[in-house]
């Protein structure tokens, strides 16, 4: 199995990235092109991660624009299907796919939700909370390690923005997830976005959460923009993210270090030149964390 | 799991309040609701991104009540939502009252099978030169194949005009008539391409599809050429589809 790097200080940052959308595939391509001249003050982002799905077919567009961008841009493998949380057995037939895929991109790494998709064979295309307890912790960790198996390489787990919660958990999220990455000797996306969601959603301090997950095995943070709804928040991935996230993203970096980052946009895609300016805020931020970095 | 995504499923969600958590500002009803709102709104998205002029041809009154019967009825079994809209086409002939509108039925097809074009594996067209190649000898057994993605459909309605019409966002003149007319849908690089073809053509290229050699496409043209002209027209049809990419 290929590893990444071991739980150390020795991380991979790769610097600031961008999820890849068709919307953006020609303006990217042509400012990543060689010798281009960019047409703006933003900087280009410094990887990309994509939507493993969209690139699980035949051919066409989509095939055609990762072949360039793989040329041009370190990728990142991000999935929402594996389904880890299911009772359902490991779709083989997935995550073949995926490795298939991944040895075609050879991917920085490849990551995923720690959540359930579905069971007996429906799925919903969303991310489905678990309850936070052991059997919880026992059941994931052994799936993680036989989906790691197939793919050949260890996995990052994602924490979810989640809008409801089970009596049945006995610890905290950030527990759950720090036990998880143990057992299963896998590596934490951090969602920053989610945490502050998942906080206002069910009133928890997202300090205590980010002070709460080992260090060691978080390699990626996202960051987005959500709707909020005043009593509850929605996690959208359609609006620039909001200062309240953004000061969370610079305690995180204060606390973890650099870690390497991205900006996920789903919905209302503003031009490429407003979200790479996102971006370079995004940069200023974290040169700043480090100024002050404890 | 019913629970979580289907509004009427009232048992079922009773039992999973029962083991949720009172939280924060919402109650476990409202926290479910959020659940069931996303699922439905992301299947609607997806069937909009693959029918993406069905809707305006119905309005919202009709086809707003098709996707929701389509979602109820056909739950996505797939970790991809790449083929959760392939079954539509087969649902809306069975769906009233539009399901004997051939424009609505034509149209749907149309609309999937663009997408399934868009989607075809990537293959090497073959060239015009290549006719030039082949040996005299070898003309009568010759058999081709399509570039992936091709199909052939056959339209009562003018629906390729009336799909570009609602993509420009004008009103479409819906014209049918009683015969079906042939059409080509194909990719050439990545662009989907698609027009209408000669009745001889249209038989032609489906005896391709079924396997027929040169020789049996020369004779099936006798139907509507004097011999003396089959040999031009095949040629004159081999070379057109070969300029189009759509042999490999």
């Amino acid at each position: 199995m290929q590893t990444i790097s071991p739980h150390s200080d020795n991380k991979p940052f790769h610097g600031f990235g961008l999820g890849l959308r068709p919307e953006y595939y020609q303006t990217l391509l042509e400012r990543g092109s060689p010798g281009a001249v960019l047409p703006d003050k933003t900087q280009n982002p410094d990887w990309l991660e994509i939507i493993s799905e969209n690139y699980m077919v035949d051919g066409g567009k989509p095939l055609y624009f990762l072949d360039q961008f793989k040329e041009r841009y370190p990728i990142a493998m991000h999935g929402v299907s594996m389904n880890i949380g299911s009772v359902d057995p490991l779709d083989r037939q997935y995550l073949e796919q995926l490795k298939t895929l991944a040895n075609k991109v050879n991917p920085i790494w490849i990551s995923d939700h720690c959540c359930w998709t579905g069971a007996n064979a429906h799925n919903a295309h969303d991310l489905l909370p678990l309850p936070y307890n052991e059997e919880s912790i026992n059941h994931i960790a052994q799936r993680i390690t036989q989906a790691q198996n197939i793919l050949e390489r260890p996995i990052l787990l994602e924490n979810l923005s989640s809008y409801l919660s089970f009596k049945d958990s006995t610890m905290t999220e950030w527990e759950f997830l720090s036990a998880i990455c143990e057992q299963a000797n896998c590596y934490l996306l951090l969602d920053i976005n989610n945490i502050y969601v998942s906080a206002r959603n069910h009133d928890f301090d997202p300090m205590e959460y980010l002070l709460g997950v080992p260090k060691d095995p978080v390699l990626q943070h996202h960051l987005a923009g959500h709707a909020d709804h005043g009593s509850y928040i929605i996690d959208t991935h359609d609006a620039p993210i909001v200062e309240p996230v953004l000061n969370l993203y610079y305690k995180a970096l204060q606390h973890f270090g650099p870690i390497s980052t991205m900006i996920e946009r789903d919905d209302h895609f503003p031009p490429l030149e407003e979200l790479l300016s996102e971006l370079d805020q995004v940069r200023a931020i974290y040169q700043s964390s480090q100024l002050t970095a404890q | 799991m019913d629970a979580l995504l289907q509004q009427d499923a009232s048992d079922s969600q009773q039992a999973l309040c029962a083991i949720l958590t009172e939280n924060g500002q919402l109650n476990a009803q409202q926290r479910i609701r959020i659940y069931q709102n996303a699922y439905r709104s992301r299947l609607f998205s997806t069937m909009d991104s693959d029918y993406p002029t069905l809707g305006s041809l119905l309005g919202d009154d009709l086809y707003n009540p098709l996707v929701n019967a389509y979602i109820d009825q056909h739950p996505s079994n797939s970790p991809s939502l790449n083929n959760f809209g392939a079954k539509l086409p087969a649902f809306i002939h069975t769906f009233e009252p539009i399901c004997h509108q051939d424009i609505v039925i034509e149209l749907c097809d149309f609309e999937w099978q663009l997408r399934q074009t868009f989607n075809a594996k990537s293959a090497k067209p073959l060239l015009p030169e290549y006719l030039q190649t082949i040996p005299d000898t070898n003309w009568p057994a010759l058999t081709f194949k399509f570039t992936p993605g091709f199909a052939i459909k056959y339209f009562k309605a003018n629906t390729c005009e009336v799909w570009k019409a609602l993509k420009e966002g004008d009103a479409p003149d819906i014209q049918v008539s009683e015969h079906p007319k042939p059409w080509i849908i194909w990719r050439q690089d990545l662009i989907t391409q698609f027009q209408s073809i000669e009745t001889d053509e249209a038989c032609l290229l489906e005896l391709i599809a079924s396997g027929h050699s040169f020789e049996n496409l020369c004779e099936a043209l006798l139907e509507w050429w004097p011999e003396e002209q089959v040999p031009g027209r095949a040629f004159q049809l081999l070379q057109n589809w070969l300029s189009l990419g759509l042999l490999t």
